[in-house]
């Protein structure tokens, strides 16, 4: 068997070879580097706004760059034994079985190297479930396909909470405070994620589970649902909102205060007659009054599979809907809110979604067929096995007139 | 290829066939459908006596062959020593006996005669395959061992599992434990004696095990006749236990004797205490060092709460669950739940779900532990 | 069927009138004649033979390889732009949930089993697996059942719950199709032909080497093979019990799962990865075992380190049950737990560790000759070393919870999953195509498939760690253009080169299908030992004959084809190793020596008849039970004839019969 032609021709095309091995080294070396120093996407996992996040970036920034340097190494030693060794006519190599001195030290030397990377890991661990230190409590609850939360009534950091408030999509979270939140389902699992402030947890149905949450500075902070969790999981988005104190304290004053009904003969009031009508069976507004005075209540589990909806009785001072996917604010504001510097930030988030910064475009189209932008299992003809109830919200067949009147409504809820 | 005999039993295929799919069709309801299965059994049976015929190629000789007579297996060995008639004939008495006696003695006949049916045809088939007897047996053990084996096995198996069910029930919970990790004990040692002592004979071994399998269906007979020990009944918890309206007697029967909730401990939205100069508390999950006397609870979640007893008396914690208007109008009665009660020192999980806000209700939501007063932890449902 | 001499039948002297002679019959029972044929379609439908089943089993895979890729370049076209309408998110639910399990249950898995079939009795000097019938009942069900799998496409959709199907998203209530209960069954059809494989191969190993084989004399393939196939026996089990429990949620109102009930949802999740752990190194592992046998044939010299290749193996098989809950430290599993597995889970980084060193240190010294075999193999070690260190990123628990469900993981699993898995089986084709087929691919398009995978898999994956990293979360159907970075983290820019990439691993793909077709219509006959091969399966010819060897070796090494060729010189300069026999004289040698007795099984009907059963019942379970009953008589139709059918094809099977007094091919193995 005649080999040298194979032998020279392998030969010849041996420096394009290396410089792609190299060139995938670098790639992939310097991806993983330059992630690290990245500041520009709002879930970079390396860019931590708070003390549990910062805890883990100290922990994986090292592993990575051991990690990048080993398979460095790896792939330079191949790469030099495929040039060093290629054949040149050499003889058959003698038949050697291996060096098990070699071996068994080349086996210690990645067990020393976990073993270093395991003492931190297993400390931190126990560090992130650390309970004993928490300054107000909030339950996170999923369902398909949004987040809600309930926060607990009592001390809340420096602010008090009188009464519970329930909102839906934003936390809103005082900074510097060791927020536990206490997070669980209510059909299926999800899981919360704020990659700025910490790792995930997942929200499993029946089950308590608990995450730290502790922002350094005001700001916003954006996260998915990233347990897969059926039909429109792309579309469960959510963020978290941080305060400084007093801008918390107002926050909360906001979503306590008083119910103000439109005024009489408006259009919003002509709106508030079709949200009682049509939106308030699983909606609910705080503190809105029937004709006859009496509290109008939703009762969402006689309709929805998860038995609850989004309360709206504070939409416009939150920065998106349906499920924190679909913007409120316009491009611009959203932009600038998004990018303001930590000082501005409060003020201009409590001045929730003004009309000028309303993106109106989204949510008429929203009104007008729901799941239409938002996938969901709200077919009125195909609903046997949940028993008639939805998973989603169905479209409500609403007028163009009623939209504008609805929309002239939530406006006001802020 | 289609032989006289699977011709017949292929026509008798076809035509329970179609008779399954014409009354499958025709007849509705449960009986219409156990009648379906039925002939579908049969149409199954028939197919895989016509697949036997084909198999073996039945009656596939010439009957104008006039050295047939005189050559044929049949005719030149004797007919061998037979159990099956005397089986059968066991199975046909027992068939009348059962008729009038008991059920269940016409059922066991019944298979019985069936069993020595199918035994007896296939012993008479295969002793006329041919004049050499070692290759009649073998035939016989092809075609019968593979229904033989896995259902005396089965059969064995149920009887095994039957008597070993009837020694259980027989015996109280706690000895039950004890007998069940003697018997796994001794069948273990059995199992390491056998695979150790090589020199063993397999008449001894197969001695050990006989007498070991007659003792347990011997005492599982026993047993079987001597009863089982009583079997506990769960009383669901009422909202009148809860509320303290039920009788005394009925309040100490749900006590001892209805079942827990149970979950994991780690999972509980707060722990409840009361303390032993009977003051209630609350502690939420996670921030363990506030004594809450009213808890958020969010619409429409499963919660469950941990409550520790450390008064002297037994307690048990009650939520109420509102009281809403009926469909018609007409005023409802308080709902409530509540844990067993608890001696001193002990816990109790309990496990709600509220659907509807505080506002629907006109009583409000909250956990108290009856016969304290004064103390209460309400529940928030916004 | 092969050659077997009988003696010649006893002459009957009949004396009929007196005492008729004692006439065994030698007539079978049986209204068909049984198959016998070593060609023509019917050969293939009813054979036993595993180089038969081994060829059908890669035939299929690689059909199923097709369906898998097709939808991932539905997913990346569907990513290739934020907010894409390409499928619809009920459509690509499904798409992703069928890619992954299309890939590992339908694609890789019976891949390995298509070598293991093949090579397994070669490289341990047998004529066949240990039992042949359920060899191919093994293929026939799991062709079958992933026919039946993908037959959801057509019924109402297939299934969406992701290939990990956590509960309660898999319960009826919020997966209404049928297509979940069509994966359970399907995937408890597959999970049949894995079980029933497993124990195949293990008794073969265990029972059936060459004499002088000792088991640390065996080939590493060999070697990996066994260790997965008790991976498989004590995981099938577990995820078949999974099966059951879902099953009988959604189709008969059991609650083991219903939250309302009291249940608990992380017992799914256990369940699932006690099995899919080991799953992932049943996955690897015949892989890593391929790569063993191609680096020391065209380094020229042993695997370095034979023992500690072999020890690792079997330590990560061994290791890879203490792992299962690394992939749930998101789930809330409490603190203590998530410390033990992730410390676990870096334990397991070094056994995995050593093979690679192995490798690495097999080239080095060594002779190279870079065939195509040769840069895939190579290219394992390459794309799973980075596979293998992101794992360790995600080792470290606390660091994982960032990492999971992001496109970070998927970039990790795929490197070890396409870098290290599937270019491992295309090292597999072209090292051992001229031994299957006695063509060999041709090598200039074989190192365009090889440099067009090895890209794309770089251009697809590579840019995922970067898109993981920067938040992208797996399973969305959309990413928002408004979380997207600049420069650099520009996801829309690199998830479209990831989409270009997966295009780019579907040429490579491609121009492997070509070169299929080349070599069929064009190759010449390629010589006997193309590769100055090692181990025993080449010491007979190209493709093997029915019986396999016409002598059974004797081995007396590790290596021991390689050992017959070569011989150890002294020399002036010291020992030189010298050729001193080539294959054909190897091969002849053989051939002079045959064995007098050789003793095959015969095809049957009966595996694809039982096979056809389980559908049947299948479509029963969901559709009406009914179907169930004639599908279960079906079964047992088929399990009495295979009980009553003897091992041995009759004389009267053969067409013309064959004479009793002359030689000729029958079987006596059942």
């Amino acid at each position: 068997m005649d080999r040298s032609k194979e032998t020279v021709s392998t030969l010849g095309r041996m420096p394009s070879t290396r410089r792609h091995w190299s060139r995938a080294a670098l790639f992939t070396g310097v991806g993983l580097l330059l992630a690290g120093c990245a500041n520009n996407a709002p879930q970079d996992i390396f860019e931590p706004k708070g003390e549990n996040a910062k805890k883990i970036d100290t922990l994986q920034r090292p592993v990575f760059y051991i990690a990048g340097i080993v398979a460095l190494i790896v792939i330079g030693i191949v790469g030099y034994a495929m040039w060093k060794f290629r054949d040149r006519g050499q003889d058959i190599p003698e038949q050697s079985h291996g060096n098990p001195k070699l071996e068994i030290a080349l086996t210690i030397l990645p067990a020393i190297i976990l073993a270093a990377i395991s003492v931190p890991t297993v400390i931190s661990v126990f560090e992130l479930d650390k309970k004993t230190d928490t300054e107000c409590i909030i339950n996170v609850t999923g369902q398909q396909w949004w987040w809600e939360y309930d926060y607990a009534t009592g001390q809340c950091g420096d602010v008090k909470i009188d009464k519970p408030i329930v909102t839906a999509g934003e936390l809103v979270i005082p900074e510097k405070t060791n927020v536990l939140l206490r997070i669980t389902s209510r059909d299926v699992i999800h899981s919360y994620w704020i990659p700025a402030l910490n790792g995930k947890r997942d929200a499993v149905p029946g089950r308590l589970h608990t995450l730290r949450m502790q922002a350094d500075q005001p700001g916003i902070y954006t996260g998915q649902c990233t347990e897969f969790c059926g039909l429109s999981h792309a579309r469960m988005r959510q963020a978290a909102v941080a305060l400084t104190t007093s801008d918390f304290q107002q926050w909360v004053d906001n979503q306590l205060k008083e119910y103000v009904a439109p005024e009489a003969g408006s259009l919003a009031a002509e709106g508030e007659a079709v949200f009682t009508a049509n939106c308030s069976k699983c909606h609910q507004v705080n503190d809105l009054k029937n004709a006859d005075g009496s509290p109008v209540l939703s009762d969402p589990d006689l309709y929805v599979v998860s038995g609850v909806a989004p309360n709206l009785s504070h939409l416009m001072n939150r920065t998106a809907f349906a499920g924190w996917t679909f913007d409120l604010l316009t491009e611009e504001c959203r932009t600038a809110l998004w990018t303001a510097k930590p000082a501005d930030f409060g003020a201009m988030y409590l001045k929730g979604v003004t009309p000028e910064c309303f993106n109106e475009v989204a949510l008429r189209d929203w009104l007008r067929n729901p799941p239409a932008m938002k996938p969901m299992f709200v077919d009125p003809n195909n609903l046997s096995s949940t028993g008639g109830k939805y998973r989603g919200m169905p479209n409500l067949n609403l007028k163009p007139d009623q939209i504008d009147q609805l929309i002239a409504y939530l406006l006001g809820r802020n | 290829m289609f032989t006289t005999g699977s011709k017949l039993f292929l026509g008798a295929t076809a035509l329970s066939t179609v008779s399954a799919i014409v009354f499958g069709a025709s007849v509705g309801g449960s009986a219409g459908m156990l009648g379906t299965i039925g002939l579908i059994s049969v149409a199954v049976v028939f197919a895989f006596i016509a697949g036997i015929n084909l198999f073996t190629r039945d009656g596939n000789v010439s009957a104008t062959e006039a050295d047939v007579e005189r050559n044929t297996a049949a005719a030149q060995a004797g007919v061998g020593r037979s159990m099956w008639p005397l089986a059968a004939a066991l199975g046909s008495a027992g068939l009348v006996v059962g008729a009038v006696s008991k059920p269940v003695v016409f059922k066991v006949s019944f298979v019985i005669l069936l069993a020595a049916a199918a035994e007896w045809m296939v012993q008479g088939f295969s002793e006329r395959v041919s004049a050499d007897p070692k290759y009649n047996e073998g035939i016989r053990k092809r075609l019968l061992h593979p229904l033989e084996f896995p259902l005396l096995a089965a059969v064995g198996a149920i009887v095994f599992i039957y008597s070993f069910s009837r020694i259980m029930l027989n015996i109280d919970k706690d000895a039950g434990r004890w007998v069940f990790m003697v018997i796994g004990a001794i069948i273990t040692a059995a199992g390491f004696i056998f695979a150790a002592k090589r020199g063993m004979g397999k008449s001894t071994a197969a001695g050990i095990i006989t007498v070991g399998a007659l003792a347990l269906v011997g005492v599982g007979i026993a047993s079987a006749v001597s009863g089982q020990h009583p079997i506990e009944e769960h009383p669901e918890i009422t909202s009148a236990v809860c509320l303290g309206t039920a009788s005394e007697a009925q309040i100490e029967e749900i006590d001892t004797k209805a079942s827990q909730s149970v979950a994991a401990k780690s999972n509980v939205l707060a722990n409840v205490h009361l303390t032993s100069d009977e003051q209630l508390y609350a502690l939420n999950t996670g921030i363990g060092y506030v004594q809450y006397h009213e808890i958020m609870v969010p619409q429409s979640n499963t919660v469950h709460v941990m409550f520790h007893n450390d008064s002297a008396e037994p307690r048990r914690l009650t939520i109420h669950l509102g009281t809403f208007k009926a469909a018609d109008g007409t005023e409802g009665s308080e709902e409530a739940d509540c844990t067993t009660a608890v001696e001193k020192g002990g816990t109790a999980f309990l496990t709600f779900k509220i659907t509807k806000s505080q506002l629907a209700s006109t009583t409000p939501y909250r956990l108290t532990v009856p016969g304290v007063e004064d103390q209460e932890i309400k529940l928030l449902v916004p | 069927m092969a050659i077997i001499e009988r003696p010649a039948a006893v002459p009957a002297t009949v004396d009929a009138v007196a005492a008729p002679e004692v006439v065994t019959p030698t007539q079978a029972l049986g209204a068909f004649r049984r198959p016998v044929s070593s060609t023509g379609w019917k050969s293939w439908l009813f054979t036993v033979d595993h180089k038969k089943l081994g060829i059908m089993y890669g035939a299929v895979s690689l059909f199923f390889f097709l369906v898998g890729g097709i939808e991932a370049l539905l997913i990346r076209l569907q990513l290739a732009a934020p907010d894409n309408t390409v499928l619809s998110a009920d459509q690509y639910n499904q798409m992703f949930t069928m890619h992954a399990t299309t890939m590992v249950f339908l694609f890789v898995m019976p891949m390995a089993a298509a070598f293991a079939n093949y090579f397994l009795p070669l490289q341990i000097g047998a004529r066949d697996v240990a039992f042949p019938r359920i060899n191919a009942l093994g293929f026939w069900l799991f062709l079958f059942g992933g026919l039946f799998l993908n037959s959801s496409w057509l019924l109402g959709g297939a299934a969406d719950g992701g290939w990990f199907m956590y509960s309660p998203n898999s319960s009826a209530l919020f997966s209404p199709s049928h297509g979940i209960d069509f994966w359970v069954l399907g995937l408890q059809i597959t999970g049949i032909a894995s079980l029933i494989g497993a124990l195949n191969l293990i008794v073969t190993v265990l029972n059936m080497r060459a004499p002088g084989m000792k088991l640390m004399q065996m080939p590493v393939f060999t070697w990996m093979v066994l260790v997965v196939q008790f991976l498989l026996l004590f995981a099938m089990p577990v995820i078949t019990v999974a099966l059951f429990l879902l099953s009988f949620q959604r189709n008969f109102g059991a609650t083991f799962f219903d939250v309302n009930q009291g249940a608990d949802p992380l017992l799914w999740q256990h369940l699932f990865w006690i099995f899919g752990h080991p799953e992932v190194y049943i996955i690897i592992l015949p892989s890593f075992g391929i790569i063993s046998e191609v680096l020391p044939t065209f380094a020229r010299k042993p695997l370095f380190g034979y023992k500690f290749v072999v020890f690792s193996g079997a330590a990560i098989g061994f290791v890879g049950w203490g792992v299962w809950a690394h992939h749930m430290f998101a789930s809330g599993l409490g603190p203590v737990s998530v410390a033990v597995f992730s410390v676990a889970t870096m334990l397991i980084a070094i056994p995995t560790g050593v093979k690679i060193v192995n490798w690495t240190l097999t080239l080095w010294g060594g002779k190279l000759w870079f065939t195509t075999a040769m840069l895939f193999a190579i290219g394992v070690i390459v794309l799973f070393t980075i596979g293998g260190v992101s794992g360790v990123t995600h080792a470290v628990a606390p660091s994982d919870t960032q990492q999971t469900d992001t496109y970070h993981i998927v970039a990790h699993f795929h490197y070890v999953i396409v870098g290290g898995a599937v270019m491992g089986l295309f090292a597999g084709f072209y090292f051992w195509w001229p031994k299957m087929f006695g063509k060999m691919l041709n090598e200039r398009l074989g190192k365009w498939n090889f440099w067009l995978m090895f890209f794309g898999v770089n251009l697809t994956f590579g840019p995922m760690h970067i898109l993981g990293l920067q938040g992208q979360p797996r399973r969305m159907v959309v990413w928002p253009e408004k979380l997207t970075g600049d420069g650099f983290f520009d996801m829309h820019f690199w998830n479209q080169i990831a989409s270009v990439g997966s295009f780019v691993i579907g040429l490579g793909v491609l121009i492997f299908v070509i070169n299929i077709f080349w070599t069929w219509k064009k190759a010449p006959i390629a010589p006997l030992d193309p590769w100055d091969a090692r181990t025993l399966e080449w010491i007979t010819a190209s493709p093997p004959k029915e019986h396999n060897f016409d002598r059974i070796p004797t081995v007396h090494a590790l290596d021991e084809f390689f050992h017959r060729k070569y011989e150890e010189v002294d020399t002036a300069d010291g020992p030189r190793l010298v050729k001193v026999k080539s294959a054909e004289e190897i091969l002849a040698e053989e051939e002079s020596h045959a064995d007098a007795h050789i003793h095959l099984p015969s095809p049957s009907y009966w595996p694809i008849v039982l096979a056809a059963a389980l559908p049947i019942i299948a479509y029963g379970v969901i559709y009406n039970l009914m179907l169930s009953v004639v599908g279960t008589a079906v079964l047992l139709l088929a399990v009495f004839g295979w009980c009553l059918e003897p091992s041995v094809a009759d004389d009267s099977d053969y067409d013309p019969p064959a004479g009793g007094d002359s030689t000729k091919e029958l079987a006596t193995l059942g």
